[in-house]
């Protein structure tokens, strides 16, 4: 099968996948104790005013109608209103969105860069105790809690060293600066990259320490290549191959935002929004950011899956 | 080996690099007379007739006008009202007309005059259920006409700067009412009323208050700077107000010493003595209008919920005014006090704040902490350990429930944990379980907790209808379903005094009787310690919030460099 | 060193432990035998007699018995000569065993209960090893009541055991007078105290107990789901890869918070619902690997030719992918119980962590971050503990495959 349709075929089953995931969302979510009028108003204000919110918003109809509304307009491009914050959903999605993106790409290229060079280091290191040691830290920073990671970093790198902003995006008044905004991304991309590195690199190790048992790279050994061409060549093209799926995964779960993260820092980012989405049982934003999250997570599953098809064709045949 | 050293010093040297490079470009270009306030979450609307959250509240406040302006004078301990839109005031027909002169030099930020008819358009759309503003109680004591509420009805015109209000009844509170936030009517007009709540005028509303937005980043900043018309005399000194929003309160503290934010309200205990360490902090810590307490529910919750409330049983456990006072003397309240408030919070008695010194009964005293004594209350009560497992029952019934709180707050989640083993001293036993916000409010509303931890804000006004009438459908605060006739007759009755200090002896009353059944238990009430760097003077922190005169602040210039 | 002047340490510690908490042991045995005979002599349903909160004294008692014998036993087997081989590997997995032992034990290697808090004001955030008077309250015979002689003794071991009212208070502040109701005793706080006046090691031994069973439940829920996911995705029919595939996307693509808020609404805060959740949210990385790695598998000649042989999907699943599975599931598994622990702690954040005043090592991480003023005893301890098993962990499974 040609790389062509299995993308296709990708493509075309993820639909009923999203449409999966937005109704499972929509029913749980509505099926949770309280409702948006109560975050609007005050218990104190007389029910008919309630109703007729309610009738507003058209809460008041079969859920089922309710879900028929939601689901045709979304065909049709409109996200629908934010209840809770008066606004498109679409608007405020929008406003948000690129700053989780900033965020998780910065994060992810770090983790890359961080989790590879980890692996190569312990693989290159010609003492065992030095790679014990390394192991033995990467099992213990992968078990640091972000929160605990991002809290040291503030510590020593803004409030002490003050070499970093503690938060949000941009100096007040400077909103668009490019080098402005790096400055302030340093911190917590660390945050959300440090422990994932961690997993990376062990994920690795144990990876190309199976590959070195491999014949081809004992022949290569026995052949004379030097370390660095057998690592680059023989081992790490087939120590990746499970990584990069890892990798899909780790897309998802850094574009739907991270919310420690994004707290700590007062990033203004997905994490954020969903959760006060929640809170306020504002069914529309909620809806909004699942499908949004859905198809960023599907797409990266969707980008891992293509990419190790492309490196390991026998795949696309089972899946 | 060496292939090593690369790698590593690679990944190093561009971490360093960037941190180099960028390091220096964090200018902090600050304008000289601007002020930074730190706030928790995001503003939800500039419109006041929506909006919820309290910052945006105050912000409303800043950038529309209002007709009066309340002042707190703390030595009555009661509301006065100051002229802001209107001049002057007079009332007549026994307090229930109340006549305002306004001035004529208010301009909205478009030019337009602002004049008596955009204040009988915006209470007009206050009332509206169309609109469900959330301040659709403000209206409630109008003048109804055939019965029926029609605010257009109960405001007249008089001319562009006079308006006269007619209300329903006298209270003590309708001026109160009247000072909520004007919205221009040549804007809101010409918009459907069912879509004033989605319009885009509620992000870059047309304003005419002392200050105007200058910008807004959402989840960053809200910038705001004196707006295009000065009014004597309430123009800013400032050149920028800047409500910066940070979630984590780590930050808000850092950014406190540090000196990017000015202002942070809502400081813990441990950071009370910022100024011994930091000169250029200062602490201003007021009494507030938040107390802490735990709720018994008074009512069966199930047979509450199972007959919609037709039928109200007393609970099984907290039925007993008796029982509860055992409870109370069971908790050790002066500790907590002292141990997690230490001098920024003061034990409570009921629900009405200290603040209201003519209202206040200073000469109940709480109740002692006294386990023994709690002890023989609940045998006499026939709760009693006759199975020897450690908890007390009656009729084969354990005394053991769950306490809710809402997630999130570790002071109070500490406090449960401390409350609980001070019940297991005298053998009840609670449970604790957190709720995440939404459901632990839904679940309250609907009476079906048998106990929970939780916080109110009193208002400014001595009104304490909702969180004490005994009509449990119309009063939902009343959330321990208290139902005392007593009660109900000295509200009604103090609802009808023209000068709310002549019901001083009744408020009196009412708190003796809250005592004596003890339907929560009253832990305390908590100071708000706000951080304001020196630099920031004229601020006047206290009850009515912490920006509400942001017009009288201004930077102390020799302390800015 | 060797492995005979281990033990031997391990027997003196066990021994002064025993002659420090014999009363406790003891009244556990005792009570333990009493509720025993209760129970035959009077054939009564045993739930008159059973108390919820004595349980766990009996089985710490009928551990801690039999942990000396085999100690002892060993120490015997020592001297006999016979060394037992592959010591280096059971370092990793005594070390765990020394931990459960301690999880099970934990009544008895606690100075005090590890929800007792003490004086507010004077026993707040104390060091390690600063020293505290314990205060307890006589149990008074305020029930005239008949008892036999049996449930007296039941009854009097099972007040010993519990302690009841029992508080306490540091030393220099003040130095409470004994009186008939009181009895006073010294207490070192080794860790601490906490916020509200616990001991922390009291809490980090108790904790131990928590996340250990909730690291061990979640990791075994999600690798159980996981791996039955992955090889029936893997291994079977494509219709059912792909609609396996798409279910763990699906599970990937809800965001986790929000999953948080369900759970938390229709099944409530217990141990079980939080297990359940992170058994729900982790088992998709491991899936989706297994999938893989078995998609690489199954193109293998042995397994080719298990089939052939028609050997059942269960068995070829069993015998032949799961050895060859072991590496990544390992590696798998440590990661998992090492966030699943850690994902307890950040739970805390919405509330969804272990309820208080049961303590945890992730919730009392948590604590010790959230509150300023809290000194770094309070975190430091378990956080280290819950490094050094993530360690152990990963070397004792690391030996078991190379076993296996």
């Amino acid at each position: 099968m040609s790389l062509f349709y299995y993308v296709l075929r990708r493509i075309l089953e993820a639909v009923p996948l999203i449409f999966g995931l937005v109704t499972i969302v929509f029913f749980l979510s509505r099926l949770l104790p309280g409702s948006v009028t109560d975050a609007l108003l005050s218990p104190t204000i007389p029910e008919t005013v309630r109703d007729q919110l309610q009738r507003q918003f058209g809460l008041d109809r079969p859920l089922l109608e309710q879900y028929w509304v939601w689901l045709s307009s979304v065909f049709s491009g409109d996200l629908g209103m934010s209840l809770a914050r008066h606004a498109p959903v679409a608007d405020i999605i929008g406003e948000v969105f690129p700053n989780t993106i900033l965020l998780a790409g910065a994060a992810l290229f770090l983790e890359v860069v961080l989790g590879i060079s980890l692996a190569a280091a312990t693989f290159f290191t010609k003492r065992k105790r030095v790679e014990m040691v390394l192991a033995n830290a990467l099992l213990v920073v992968y078990a640091l809690p972000s929160f605990w990671v991002g809290i040291m970093l503030l510590v020593i790198f803004s409030y002490g060293l003050g070499l970093f902003p503690s938060s949000q995006m941009y100096s007040s008044g400077q909103a668009g600066s490019v080098p402005d905004i790096l400055h302030h991304l340093v911190l917590p991309a660390c945050t959300a990259a440090i422990p994932a590195a961690a997993g990376l690199a062990r994920y690795l190790q144990s990876n190309v320490s199976a590959v070195m048992q491999q014949p081809y790279v004992l022949h290569a050994r026995s052949m004379g290549l030097p370390q660095r061409k057998i690592f680059s060549m023989y081992v790490l093209p087939n120590a990746i191959t499970p990584i990069v799926s890892l990798i899909g995964v780790e897309i998802g779960i850094l574009l739907t935002g991270v919310l420690v993260t994004e707290v700590l820092f007062s990033w203004p980012g997905m994490g954020q929004l969903t959760v006060a989405a929640i809170y306020a049982r504002d069914y529309p934003l909620i809806l909004g950011c699942t499908l949004v999250a859905g198809v960023v997570v599907i797409a990266g599953n969707m980008l891992a899956d293509i990419l190790n098809a492309f490196i390991d064709p026998r795949l696309r045949i089972g899946g | 080996m060496r292939n090593k050293i690369a790698v590593l010093q690679l990944s190093f040297l561009s971490i360093a690099a960037i941190s180099i490079f960028f390091g220096g470009c964090g200018t902090r270009d600050r304008e000289r007379a601007a002020v930074t306030v730190a706030i928790e979450g995001d503003i939800d609307t500039f419109n006041p007739l929506f909006a919820r959250e309290i910052v945006a509240g105050e912000i409303n406040d800043l950038i529309f006008p209002r007709l009066i302006h309340p002042e707190f004078n703390a030595t009555q301990g009661s509301l006065e009202f100051a002229p802001f839109l209107a001049k002057s005031w007079e009332s007549s027909n026994g307090q229930r007309d109340v006549t305002f002169h306004l001035r004529t030099d208010f301009r909205w930020s478009d030019s337009v005059a602002v004049t008596a008819r955009d204040v009988r358009f915006s209470f007009e759309l206050y009332g509206d259920t169309i609109v469900a503003s959330v301040r659709q109680s403000a209206v409630q004591n109008f003048r109804r006409t055939n019965g029926k509420l029609e605010v257009g009805k109960s405001i007249d015109v008089l001319n562009d700067s006079t308006i006269v209000f007619h209300f329903e009844q006298a209270r003590p509170g309708q001026l109160f009412d009247v000072g909520l936030p004007i919205i221009p009517a040549h804007i809101f007009s010409g918009i459907p009323r069912n879509e004033i709540r989605t319009s885009l005028h509620n992000k870059a509303p047309t304003t005419a208050g002392p200050f105007a937005i200058a910008r807004w980043n959402p989840l960053q900043e809200v910038v705001l700077s004196p707006s295009r018309f000065p009014y004597e005399p309430f123009t800013p000194k400032l050149s920028q107000l800047v409500f910066k929003i940070l979630p984590d309160y780590r930050t808000r503290v850092e950014q406190l010493i540090s000196g990017e934010v000015d202002v942070v309200s809502g400081l813990r205990l441990e950071e009370a003595d910022l100024p011994s360490r930091y000169p250029s902090i200062t602490i201003i810590s007021t009494v507030g209008r938040d107390y802490d307490f735990i709720g018994w529910n008074n009512i069966d919750p199930e047979t509450y919920t199972q007959t919609a409330g037709r039928e109200i049983k007393p609970h099984p456990l907290f039925g007993s005014s008796r029982v509860r006072r055992a409870l109370t003397m069971a908790i050790n309240r002066r500790e907590i006090v002292k141990a997690y408030l230490g001098e920024h919070g003061q034990e409570a008695i009921g629900g009405v704040s200290p603040l209201f010194r003519w209202a206040y009964n200073d000469t109940l005293q709480p109740l002692p902490f006294d386990k023994a004594q709690a002890a023989s209350i609940l045998q006499k009560e026939g709760w009693r350990d006759s199975n020897g497992d450690g908890i007390l029952d009656k009729h084969g019934m354990k005394f053991s429930f769950t306490l809710n709180l809402a997630s999130g707050n570790q002071l109070r989640n500490l406090m449960a944990t401390v409350i609980q083993q001070q019940l297991k001293d005298v053998k009840i036993e609670m449970k604790i379980e957190q709720v995440e916000r939404g459901t632990f409010w839904n679940n309250l509303m609907q009476r079906s907790y048998d106990a929970w931890f939780a916080g109110f804000s009193v208002p400014l006004q001595m009104q304490l209808d909702d969180l004490w009438g005994s009509d449990l459908k119309k009063y939902p605060f009343n959330l321990a379903g208290f139902r005392h006739p007593r009660v109900d007759a000295i509200l009604a009755e103090v609802r009808t005094l023209s000068d709310e200090t002549e019901g001083a002896s009744l408020w009196k009353e009412f708190q003796t009787i809250v005592y004596d059944e003890q339907p929560y238990t009253f832990l305390f009430w908590i100071n708000n310690i706000t951080g304001v760097r020196t630099r920031v003077q004229g601020t006047h922190i206290g009850i009515l919030g912490t920006t509400h005169n942001a017009w009288e602040w201004r930077v102390e210039t020799a302390q800015t460099q | 060193m060797k492995r005979s002047t281990l033990l031997s340490a391990g027997l003196v510690i066990y021994l002064f432990l025993f002659w420090k908490k014999i009363d406790e042991i003891v009244a556990s045995i005792v009570s333990l035998c009493s509720y025993c005979l209760l129970t035959l002599s009077e054939l009564t349903s045993p739930a008159t007699y059973w108390r919820h909160d004595v349980w766990e004294f009996w089985l710490a008692a009928v551990v801690w018995l039999g942990g000396g014998v085999y100690i002892m036993w060993k120490i015997w087997q020592d001297f006999q000569g016979q060394t037992v081989a592959q010591k280096w590997r059971l370092r990793p997995v005594g070390f765990l065993a020394i931990l459960a032992f301690i999880a099970v034990c934990a009544p008895f290697l606690t100075p005090i209960g590890p929800n007792k808090q003490g004086d507010l004001v004077t026993t707040r955030l104390l060091g390690p090893l600063s020293r505290g008077a314990l205060v307890h309250t006589v149990p008074q015979d305020t029930e005239p009541v008949e008892l036999s002689s049996l449930q007296r003794s039941y009854e009097k071991s099972n007040n010993l055991l519990l302690q009841q009212n029992i508080s306490f208070h540091a030393q220099p502040h003040d130095e409470p007078n004994e009186t008939s109701a009181t009895k006073m005793s010294s207490i070192r706080f080794l860790f601490g105290t906490d916020d509200i006046g616990r001991d922390v090691f009291s809490r980090v031994v108790f904790g131990t107990r928590v996340s250990l069973g909730i690291g061990l439940c979640a990791t075994i829920g999600s690798l159980l789901i996981g791996v039955i996911v992955g090889f029936l995705a893997g291994y079977t029919n494509r219709a059912l890869d792909t609609i396996l595939m798409r279910l763990t996307d699906l599970m990937l693509s809800i965001p986790s918070i929000f999953l948080v808020v369900a759970v938390m609404a229709f099944l409530g805060t217990s141990i079980t619902s939080l297990i359940i959740l992170l058994s729900l949210t982790g088992w998709m990385g491991i899936a989706r690997t297994v999938r893989t790695e078995v998609l690489r598998l199954r193109e293998k000649e042995f397994i080719l030719a298990a089939r052939l042989l028609h050997q059942s999907g269960w068995n070829i699943l069993r015998k032949h992918m799961l050895p060859n599975l072991k590496p990544i599931l390992v590696v798998a598994a440590t990661l998992q119980f090492g966030s699943a622990v850690l994902a307890e702690a950040s739970l805390s954040f919405l509330g969804l962590g272990i309820q208080p005043p049961t303590a945890s090592w992730g919730n009392m991480l948590w604590q010790s971050l959230s509150s300023l003023h809290s000194g770094w005893w309070l975190g430091f301890f378990p956080g280290a503990l819950l490094a050094a098993v993530l360690i152990a962990l990963h070397y004792a499974v690391k030996d078991g495959v190379r076993q296996a």
